[in-house]
């Protein structure tokens, strides 16, 4: 990790009693703690913008997998799990089988793509 | 005897294919050429969870300890998409090569630059109309990615696949 620097906030009673809590329960400092919860936070948030970028057709993988600061495998098992369309009609299905079928001399598959 | 022909390897390719189970049957179409950048994106682990091998990842080491890749840097990169993306890319637009590649907006942007892309649904056709594989075995594959791939697209490859086979 880089150099860090410090930030403060600022938290309502509630919360602060929570993270003593918390803390406690997971033997942790506070600091120790909060800095968890923040970076697990920030990393949720940048894959859910990345997600959203990518579901609005505005990105692709890869660069929504670059935005979230994620593992292209780990951000694709994110779209896989929430049953997101990678891949839609738009491709033209007719013209890729066309010239898979010119390129490996598929007669029965130039058959299938000239009637589609 | 079956022509070969040279292809660029996406990373998107390689996920969804994975999941149809029909990445063992490119070797008997494609020399497969990959960019560093995709070697990168299949091979690179969490580095919270550094023991954990995505089996997409371990099919990869299979077949690349079995030499089935040649690994070809392009010349230069369009600046498009994500680092992968725009390698692959921009290989097989220099090279004139077939693009496997199953998402959407790369797909749509090489085949608009006159790049010969393969998507997943429909090398599962060529399989069944190659002979390769049986109806049922296409319609599983296609089934098994079912939730990544848009109805619509699905119900084109079904029909072909009828078309196949009736």
């Amino acid at each position: 990790m880089s150099a860090t620097s410090m930030k403060s906030i600022h938290l309502a009673k509630e919360e602060i009693e929570l993270v003593r809590t918390l803390a406690e329960q997971e033997y942790l400092s506070e600091s120790v703690l909060i800095e968890k919860l923040f970076r697990e936070g920030l990393r949720n948030h940048l894959k859910e913008i990345a997600i959203t970028a990518y579901t609005k057709g505005m990105v692709s993988i890869g660069e929504a997998a670059e935005m979230a600061k994620m593992p292209y495998l780990v951000f694709f098992e994110e779209l896989r799990c929430r049953r997101i369309v990678v891949l839609d009609e738009s491709i033209n299905l007719k013209a890729e089988l066309s010239d898979l079928a010119e390129k490996f001399a598929n007669e029965r598959l130039a058959k299938v793509a000239e009637n589609m | 005897m079956k022509t070969i022909q040279p292809a660029s390897l996406d990373t998107s390719f390689w996920t969804i294919g994975y999941h149809a189970e029909v990445l063992p049957y490119l070797f008997d179409y494609f020399k497969i050429f990959v960019v560093p950048e995709v070697e990168d994106e299949i091979l690179a682990r969490d580095v919270r969870f550094p023991n954990i091998v995505y089996g997409y990842s371990k099919l990869y080491q299979v077949f690349k300890e079995d030499r089935r890749f040649q690994i070809v840097a392009p010349q230069s990169r369009l600046g498009q998409f994500g680092r992968g993306e725009d390698a692959a890319i921009s290989l097989a637009l220099e090279h004139n090569w077939m693009l496997l590649i199953n998402d959407v907006r790369p797909h749509n942007y090489a085949r608009a630059r006159g790049i010969l892309t393969v998507s997943v649904p429909a090398f599962v056709v060529l399989l069944l109309s190659s002979g390769t594989i049986h109806k049922s075995a296409a319609e599983a594959k296609l089934q098994a990615i079912q939730y990544n791939t848009s109805p619509a697209l699905l119900d084109d490859a079904k029909n072909a696949i009828v078309a196949l086979t009736s």
